[in-house]
């Protein structure tokens, strides 16, 4: 059972065409890799999705429920949680109270119940949980502005846990960092995996995107030009065209 | 006699640093008109107590209610405008609200309004009286400030003061949390120009200018933004230094200037603010004696 349901997605800006009608089916517990060359469309497909933009038409269906036009705290509410292709922690805050802060999700409900204590030994075990997690429970009580970059997508994994989602999509998670720190990510990536999340991936790195994901679509300028597993992508001809370009066109 | 009135003066402008301090602080939303919500507060008691009549204890509520009412809208307005523009939209209102008390009839216009002078159960307020109010009023916004830092509430806003894309992502309804703070700091501010117009039972437009609001925001930054005690140590200092300087009469506001220029250049995160050279200090003392006991105890 498809646990999201993306149907002909299109979002526009002004005559550019970023996403053009993309459909796809997640499963419950796989890995679906999104690549596609730079300017493909894969951050925009994610922003819409999340409810950063409104879309120009199509349907999103997550849990038979259409959730297309919701503001994205509405949809991060009903379980889709997101890092981000370019960092976005709450620099001034500590490790920890980034977390803790997503763990309160139900709580930002209702204005009264917001003013109830959050550092309750309840919230910071959960939070403390989801740092050992992710390796960085030596850290917390940094600011975490302080940290390095791959501590920082590490962070925000944690922090995207903490709203306890069913799906969850990482935009980009390894780029930036060095090698060491993308071993550390794979490492990280397969607890997730075992853990039974449904993940939903944009990734460059090529080599990292065929091991890790069980699945795969490409996009190119905005439109989806090929799915199936990764052995099946390595041999898709458009795919290799998008990438490397015709051989008559690198003639010219 | 002299000192009293200082220090509710320094008072008054603490209860106003530590409110515009939410709105600029806390949530990170910058706004420049914050004596307009002051000046609200001081008019509605005037005219509730000097036209109809209602007692101080409830006309002080009452001002903080209107202000805060009239926060909300400026809130609403702050989902729209961002940044700069939320900036001068803020100043925009500051000179409006100055402009309809100083030509409204209704509030005295340019010849400004006398105040009733306030009694508590029966009894006037003296100078004393005003001080007493004043640290009472100051204990409880402390109070309330910080269960506000720790509660949910308080994460919400540091989310959206660091990253509003990253605050929606785990769920905060980012417009939600931002009328609310708003609201709360208007209202202290109020609350504030309540107790100002009775204790100088005399005002008129001019003392809720643009510069009012400039000065308020002042002590709050150099104090160190973000935090309690930095608002605090800002209306302190901001607030004495005009009278330290009494002897360099011509010179006071020239020292004045120097003053915030010279924390903004090397101390942006203000006097106390969370990583200034004061409180680093501060804390380095006392986290000494921490980490002996530490090792005493053999960690």
């Amino acid at each position: 059972m498809a646990i999201l349901k993306v149907e002909n997605l299109k979002k526009f800006f002004g005559g550019v065409k970023a996403v053009n009608g993309v459909s796809v089916e997640v499963e419950r517990g796989e890995v679906l890799g999104v690549i596609g060359p730079n300017g493909a469309g894969k951050t925009t497909f994610f922003n819409t999705i999340c409810g950063v933009y409104n879309l120009d038409a199509g349907k999103i269906i997550f849990q038979d429920k259409e959730i297309q036009g919701l503001t994205s705290f509405q949809i991060a509410r009903l379980g889709i949680a997101r890092t981000f292709q370019i960092v976005k922690p709450f620099g001034d805050m500590t490790v920890l109270d980034n977390v803790i802060s997503a763990i309160g999700i139900n709580r930002y409900k209702s204005i009264w119940g917001s003013f109830k204590n959050s550092r309750v030994s309840e919230t910071v075990d959960k939070a403390k949980k989801f740092l050992e997690m992710v390796e960085l429970g030596e850290y917390e009580k940094e600011k975490a502005g302080a940290l390095s970059l791959g501590y920082i997508k590490r962070l925000e994994i944690a922090r995207a846990l903490g709203i306890k989602p069913k799906i969850i999509m990482l935009d980009e998670p390894c780029a930036g960092l060095s090698h060491d720190a993308v071993k550390d990510f794979i490492q990280l990536f397969k607890k997730l995996k075992k853990e039974g999340l449904t993940i939903m991936m944009v990734e460059h790195n090529m080599p990292i995107a065929m091991a890790l994901c069980d699945r795969m679509i490409v996009l190119d300028y905005g439109e989806k030009i090929a799915e199936g597993k990764p052995k099946e992508i390595q041999g898709n001809e458009k795919v290799i065209e998008a990438y490397l370009g015709k051989e008559e066109e690198e003639d010219a | 006699m002299y000192e009293v009135v200082v220090a509710i003066n320094i008072g008054i402008f603490t209860i106003l640093a530590l409110s515009v301090n939410i709105i600029t602080g806390y949530i990170g939303q910058p706004t420049l008109g914050h004596a307009a919500f002051f000046g609200i507060g001081a008019y509605t008691s005037a005219i509730l107590t000097g036209k109809y009549g209602v007692p101080f204890l409830l006309s002080l509520p009452l001002s903080g209610l209107i202000a805060g009412f009239i926060g909300a809208l400026l809130g609403l307005a702050s989902l729209r405008v961002r940044d700069d523009f939320l900036a001068i939209t803020t100043i925009g209102t500051n000179f409006v609200v100055v402009a309809i008390f100083q030509y409204i009839p209704f509030f005295g216009a340019s010849l400004g309004m006398a105040v009733p002078s306030a009694y508590i159960f029966g009894m006037k307020i003296t100078y004393l009286g005003y001080l007493f109010l004043v640290i009472f009023l100051i204990i409880s916004i402390i109070l309330f400030l910080r269960k506000l830092e720790k509660s949910w509430f308080g994460l919400a806003m540091g989310g959206i003061r660091n990253n509003e894309g990253a605050a929606e992502s785990i769920g905060i309804d980012i417009k939600k949390f931002k009328v609310v703070a708003f609201i709360l700091g208007t209202a202290i501010a109020g609350i504030a120009g309540c107790v100002y117009a009775h204790y100088m039972t005399f005002i008129s437009s001019v003392d809720f200018a643009f510069v009012t609001s400039i000065t308020i925001l002042s002590m709050a930054m150099v104090g160190g933004s973000g935090t309690i005690r930095g608002p605090i140590m800002g209306a302190i200092v901001l607030g004495l230094a005009p009278e330290v300087f009494r002897f360099a009469m011509n010179y006071r506001m020239l020292i004045y200037g120097a003053l915030l220029v010279f924390t903004m250049r090397f101390q942006p995160e203000g006097l106390l603010g969370e990583r200034s050279f004061l409180w680093t200090n501060i804390n380095k003392l006392f986290k000494k004696t921490y980490s002996k006991k530490e090792i005493e105890s053999g960690m």
